[in-house]
């Protein structure tokens, strides 16, 4: 009674004793670390801003509750028999001022991203559409772009190759549209308030770096759907949003926009109040191979095979991560996803004798070996496990070397490391997103210098194959000749921590860590 | 007049020096505003930096940024699309220094309050008291005291609001957590320069006239005791106006210190330079403030002008 009473009292002095009326008991309350970065779908780059961008649009298909793809402003999709041109039926749907929503809108949204001097970060998840990287580095016209708006309710789209995943990408923000005022002003950054959307919310105002508040749309095409009268995400360090949920002022805290504290973790898990989302995405080593001693094949595998991956996950990162013993993680697809036993400390100093033997050296010649991370407690605690696993297994002695994020992103890209920890999250729900990044050298995201031409086959392969089941047995191919090359040592599959208010449901949590508040209800 | 020409001049050739070397060590930091671990293909990662013009050369972009504090535009955040610097500062400065002013007139007030008394009641309780106090404050930094204020006080108790910001009642605990160190240190300084007055000659005579204890105090000894807080005073408002990350990070306050902060691990450089150059001005005009209030209540400092 008496917490009952506090908590009244401070609910009051925190609304200014404006008495709760009906839409403000109806409104979520969510906190966040990082603002949204801009209410531009086009220029997103942060999942905070992913999911503040999904409250405001929707794109032809969104992503359902079962994780796929279903229909959102298109009301139907014709797929060609050669999987190389989609026609999307679009529905009567407006945007948020009234304004129906055409095919047009789609059209010169994408176009305007491909637009070579328009900063778009993810233009290249539109690569898939006939024509559309040639247009972004400027040789070729973009109407001569594969994206025709056929009359003001018909969008036809033709593909580069089949591409399997294509229905995948259209759920995904890459492909939201934009209002026009917002492609018409040449500007390329928008003022923020003055944002028109799509989406089941819209937004009521802004505070920068403090609250951002959405309220229902009254013009979206299935507002009956919606429950929510607003949303609010404020934006506050994990720690106070610990201690305001604690208290009954928030209703959802920790992941994906923040995290939940490591300290708070196990007082949540005893209450019961511990939630986790199993998420698409793998955290990893990258090791240089262009440099001694990873270069050596026998070595990157001794090295992977040494670490114990199960104890990592249950006394390091203690959030029912699962260890990861492939590079894909399970939820994304591919259906192999144990490619190697964790922990075989009798092979990893088999490997490690025979790739010494190899490099002509003796243990004591080894070079230093360093691992690089950037600085954050769960990034340290793994290192140090890692270490002293490590240390156990061929008894060298292994340095840590940690520094600010963007320092140490920067000295990986230019491959001034030996081991980095990294990690990879899925851009949407297909095991290419993964075994891409690895495909070429000179791939930003590689940052390993390993490159393979079997691997590059298999995936160019990929890319031809309509078949899904066959496309996926290829995939797994390719993972697997990843895993015995072993550029990387996976370490465990991401999982999302988060705790909610009991009178929340209805939240769609993806596995790439995104939500959809669109059924989302606060129950009395 | 000479004098206080030669101040400016001095002081503008500072302002310069601290700008460039913003400048140049801002650009010396690896890494740029779009880089991250998910990194972004080449072609698409050089398209942004030149949209931005950072891949003007240096001596472009340097022209630029002199000729953005010349006009006072800084032009827009290179993160947070479609907000200018000036929109930032316009916004956070206000916050910050309307917690800062609370704080300060906090510290000041009870600084002195504390260091006079410790100082009329020398080695006495009153004395032991103030100086326990401006011990634990010097030695408790701010943010382990936010935490502790804010658990206790507001989550525990239920006093004061845990966090966030838009009423008087949500200012205090942040308040009070940023005043503390310079309270202490306020009540400190009072308590010697008060103990050194109090021990001169002028006291005994005005004592020795007939003065009450309090017109003593008021008109001989509180404003010399005063002067040596001058220098003190013009540095501590320019940091406390300017806002701390720390104690605007625990409260969830949107002030102008977290921006400030945030901006550098984002190398969001026009939000950068625009925040050093606000706060260098803020600090070189509360210094060059601090020596002109001196040089007038001083008067020998005012002879030595003359």
């Amino acid at each position: 009674m008496k917490q009952f009473l506090l908590c009244v009292l401070s609910l009051c002095l925190l609304s200014g004793c404006s008495g709760s009326k009906d839409s403000e008991s109806n409104t979520l309350k969510i906190s966040t670390p990082e603002d949204a970065e801009t209410l531009d779908p086009r220029q997103v780059r942060n999942l905070p801003t992913v999911i503040v961008i999904n409250m405001f649009y929707e794109g032809l298909m969104k992503t359902g509750s079962d994780g796929k793809p279903q229909m959102a402003i298109a009301e139907s999709l014709e797929i060609s028999p050669d999987l190389k041109t989609y026609t999307f039926k679009l529905r009567d749907a407006t945007w948020s001022n009234g304004d129906p929503i055409t095919a047009k809108d789609f059209e010169e949204s994408w176009k305007s991203i491909l637009e070579p001097s328009f900063p778009a970060p993810n233009a290249y998840q539109l690569y898939v559409i006939k024509g559309a990287k040639e247009a972004k580095e400027g040789l070729l016209a973009l109407e001569e772009v594969g994206i025709t708006a056929k009359d003001s309710k018909t969008l036809v789209v033709e593909l580069e190759n089949p591409t399997p995943f294509f229905d995948e990408l259209v759920s995904s923000y890459f492909y939201h549209p934009v209002h026009s005022t917002w492609r018409e002003s040449k500007a390329a950054a928008n003022d923020p308030t003055k944002m028109i959307g799509n989406g089941p919310f819209m937004l009521k105002d802004i505070k920068p770096h403090h609250e951002l508040r959405a309220v229902k749309n009254p013009n979206y095409w299935d507002k009956d759907a919606v429950q929510l009268s607003g949303i609010s995400v404020m934006k506050m360090d994990d720690n106070t949003a610990m201690q305001l949920f604690e208290n009954g002022n928030l209703d959802w805290t920790g992941s994906p926009m923040g995290f939940i504290p490591t300290d708070a973790i196990s007082a949540l898990k005893k209450q019961g109040m511990l939630k986790t989302r199993e998420g698409a995405g793998t955290y990893m080593f990258r090791l240089n191979t262009q440099q001694p001693p990873f270069d050596n094949a026998n070595m990157r595998k001794a090295f992977s095979l040494a670490v114990n991956r199960k104890a990592i996950v249950e006394h390091v990162t203690e959030g029912n991560q699962q260890p990861a013993l492939g590079f894909v993680p399970p939820n994304v697809g591919a259906e192999k996803t144990s490619y190697f036993q964790d922990g075989d400390l009798t092979t990893a100093k088999e490997l490690f004798k025979t790739a010494l033997q190899e490099m002509g050296i003796r243990p004591e010649q080894l070079p230093p070996i360093v691992i690089t991370y950037a600085q954050s407690e769960r990034s340290h605690r793994v290192a140090q496990a890692v270490q002293q696993q490590w240390n156990n297994a061929f008894g060298i002695q292994v340095q840590l070397q940690s520094g600010e994020s963007k320092f140490v992103s920067d000295k990986i890209r230019k491959l001034d490391y030996q081991i980095a920890s990294g990690s990879w999250f899925a851009d949407y729900n297909d095991p290419i997103n993964f075994l891409e990044i690895f495909k070429f050298k000179g791939n930003r995201t590689n940052q390993t210098a390993w490159e393979n031409p079997d691997y590059v086959n298999l995936l160019d392969q990929s890319g031809w194959t309509a078949d899904r089941e066959q496309r996926f047995a290829i995939l797994n191919k390719a993972e697997q000749l990843l895993i015995q090359e072993m550029p990387i040592i996976p370490l465990y599959y991401s999982t999302f921590l988060y705790t909610k208010s009991p009178k929340l449901d209805g939240v769609y949590f993806s596995s790439l860590g995104h939500l959809d508040f669109k059924h989302a209800k606060l129950n009395p | 007049m000479k004098y206080f020409l030669r101040k400016i001049g001095f002081l503008l050739v500072t302002f310069w020096v601290i700008v460039t070397l913003t400048f140049f060590l801002m650009k010396a930091v690896p890494g740029d505003p779009f880089t991250q671990e998910q990194a972004l293909p080449k072609e698409i990662h050089e398209a942004l930096l030149k949209h931005y013009g950072l891949k003007d050369p240096w001596y472009e972009q340097y022209g630029t940024y002199l000729k953005q504090i010349v006009t006072w535009n800084f032009g827009p955040s290179f993160v947070y699309k479609g907000r200018t610097v000036n929109e930032i500062i316009k916004e956070g400065f206000p916050v910050s220094a309307i917690l800062g002013l609370e704080a300060l007139l906090l510290a000041i007030s009870l600084g002195v309050l504390l260091g006079t008394s410790a100082a009329l009641y020398h080695h006495r309780w009153q004395d032991h008291m103030a100086m326990l106090i401006a011990a634990l404050g010097l030695s408790i930094p701010s943010f382990l005291l936010a935490s502790l204020l804010q658990y206790t006080l507001a989550f525990q108790l239920g006093w004061f609001p845990i966090a966030r910001w838009g009423s008087f009642i949500e200012t205090v605990l942040p308040a009070i957590s940023l005043a503390a160190m310079p309270m202490a240190f306020i009540a400190r300084m009072t308590r010697v320069s008060m103990l050194k007055v109090l021990h001169q000659d002028y006291i005994k005579t005005a004592r020795a006239k007939g003065l009450s204890e309090t017109k003593v105090l008021t008109r001989h000894a509180f404003l010399n005791g005063m002067l040596p807080l001058l220098g003190y005073l013009g540095q501590l408002t320019a940091n406390i106006l300017t806002g701390s990350f720390v104690i605007e990070k625990i409260f969830s306050i949107p002030g102008l210190g977290q921006w400030f902060v945030i901006s550098i691990s984002n190398r969001d450089y026009t939000v950068i330079m625009g925040i050093t150059v606000f706060y260098s001005l803020i600090l070189l005009s509360t210094m060059f403030l601090v020596d002109v209030i001196y040089q007038l209540l001083d008067p020998r400092a005012k002879e030595a002008l003359a």
